[in-house]
């Protein structure tokens, strides 16, 4: 999309023959790596001069270079390589499974933030300000909040619900189909990345983080155990602790510490602040929206107060410049930033 | 106002794009008819895969955009399948823009914070870093970084091969095969 103002080349691309595109890298390699550059820089002119396809070539690369080079100032060029070379999936891939994903359904799955495929496989998921309520064959209530999958597994011994990403409030239900086959009711477990919980009747969520994962309890209590731990810990109501993965590998449960009611707010589709400091107020409203919502350190610290609705972001936005000295520039459609008025 | 694109071209239809564009009398023609009879649809389309109508609207233009570009009779016999074959396209660039921006960002965080670009430069920053990922789009992510590590980064040959923990006549191949695909988009073996 970028344009191009060298005007000069009149010879499309694909209109170079392959065997000269080649000699042309390889030119421009041997000149790049010359301990005595302007030796093979004669060579190129002269080769450059043979034919005009040559020259053709040449400015091809000259004009891709270009750009290049303005990705490579100024300490800038580990950014663009970092950003290039990042794991992603590939235009190819995409546009093979947008093909298939066409004919299946027309769910608006580009929205998906990191790993858009690591979700078919999933029983459940939701993409970018979506959510999900569910109800299991056991009665329990399911609902999965914006970016979120779980798959779910009930076998004859156990309930088993999978999170694989974002964030599961679950309001367990009673089994019956344990008790009448088996005189017990099959255990229901959530597993995480980093562990599990074991609900004992009970209103709770679990949301999964990169490397650490949140249990909070709002009824009843739960049994928080980390795949590698031996001992587990019991999360009371009113309650909610993480369990965390060190980049060592060392595993702990972090200290306990108080919930309320409306932190599961999102499963009403509300968003409860209250003295709530802006930068983590808008963590949790970019959760819900697709692209990133950045705020600046002058501004981070004020507080927000109120309920707002999850379904309306940029209303919610809107608002709050109305409420608080801040004004929201548009950098891109996916990349707002919210900036002291004055600034 | 806030979810418009800067690229999003704020204007009413695709008559008014042909005539700021140079373009021949028949292929504005074309494109006006081709305008006016699909444009409906193709939005339609477009909300069903995006959720959002506004995005819808963006896209469906830069589809139109791109035909304006391309400076080229278009045969149309089925102009359906074809106005959804470049939608489909403008839906994988969106998406991936998407990805490469919060990319972006991310790395930007990690940089101290007296680093700061204005957002023209950042802008243009994010314009050549799309044009090159797509330049270097379908090749394995050791050749994409191998060439990287050389032409934007400047390392050495030697350096290229510890850091990537290949021998140094690979590295070279895979500059080869990187700066051809790169520069002329071709593939070789």
């Amino acid at each position: 999309m970028a344009m191009t103002n060298t005007a000069a080349i009149t010879t499309n691309k694909a209109d170079i023959p392959d065997a000269v595109a080649r000699t042309a890298v390889e030119w421009l390699l041997a000149w790049q790596m010359a301990d005595e550059p302007s030796h093979i820089w004669l060579q190129i002119c002269q080769w450059r001069q043979a034919n005009c396809i040559h020259e053709q070539a040449w400015q091809h690369i000259e004009n891709i270079n270009s750009q290049l080079a303005c990705l490579a100032q100024s300490g800038t060029s580990h950014i663009a390589h970092q950003t290039i070379s990042s794991p992603h999936t590939s235009r190819r891939q995409a546009l093979k499974v947008l093909s298939v994903f066409i004919v299946v359904s027309g769910s608006s799955w580009l929205l998906a933030r990191q790993q858009p495929w690591q979700h078919w496989t999933t029983d459940h998921y939701t993409g970018i300000g979506q959510q999900l309520r569910l109800t299991l064959e056991d009665g329990s209530e399911v609902f999965l909040n914006s970016s979120s999958a779980i798959n779910i597994q009930f076998t004859a011994t156990q309930r088993r619900i999978v999170l694989v990403k974002g964030e599961v409030y679950i309001n367990s239900g009673k089994d019956n189909f344990g008790q009448s086959q088996f005189n017990n009711a099959r255990p229901l477990v959530v597993e995480f990345a980093q562990g599990q919980a074991k609900p004992i009747g009970t209103r709770f969520a679990v949301r999964q983080f990169n490397n650490h994962c949140k249990v909070s309890v709002y009824q009843g209590k739960v049994q928080l155990q980390g795949s590698n731990v031996s001992h587990t810990v019991i999360v009371n109501a009113g309650k909610q602790r993480t369990f965390n993965v060190d980049n060592d590998g060392a595993e702990h449960y972090g200290a306990s510490q108080s919930v309320s009611e409306s932190e599961a707010a999102w499963t009403q589709g509300m968003i409860v602040a209250s003295d709530m400091r802006l930068q983590d107020f808008l963590n949790e409203l970019s959760r819900h929206k697709s692209g990133i919502i950045q705020c600046a350190p002058k501004v981070a610290d004020l507080k927000v107060s109120g309920t707002y609705p999850l379904k309306q972001v940029d209303k919610v936005l809107q608002s709050l410049t109305a409420a608080l000295p801040i004004k929201i520039s548009t950098f891109s459609r996916y990349w707002l930033r919210v900036l002291p008025t004055n600034d | 106002m806030l979810a418009q694109s800067l690229l999003a071209p704020e204007l009413s239809s695709i008559a008014k794009l042909a005539t700021t564009t140079k373009l021949a009398p028949d292929l504005r023609e074309q494109l006006s008819q081709l305008y006016s009879s699909n444009q409906a649809w193709l939005k339609g389309w477009l909300n069903t895969k995006l959720g959002c109508s506004y995005r819808a609207a963006d896209l469906m233009h830069d589809t139109f955009m791109r035909l304006l570009t391309r400076e080229e009779l278009i045969q149309v016999k089925e102009p359906k399948a074809f106005l959804t074959t470049v939608a489909k396209r403008v839906l994988i660039d969106h998406w991936r823009r998407e990805q490469i921006e919060q990319a972006y960002q991310a790395a930007l965080m990690q940089m101290p914070e007296l680093y700061a670009p204005a957002p023209e430069e950042q802008y243009l920053f994010l314009e050549s870093l799309l044009a090159i990922d797509k330049l270097l789009d379908g090749l394995p992510v050791v050749v994409k970084r191998a060439f990287l590590y050389f032409q934007l980064e400047g390392l050495k040959q030697h350096d290229i091969a510890e850091k990537l923990n290949i021998s140094l006549s690979t590295v070279k191949r895979y500059l080869v095969q990187a700066g051809v695909q790169c520069y002329f988009a071709k593939q070789i073996d």
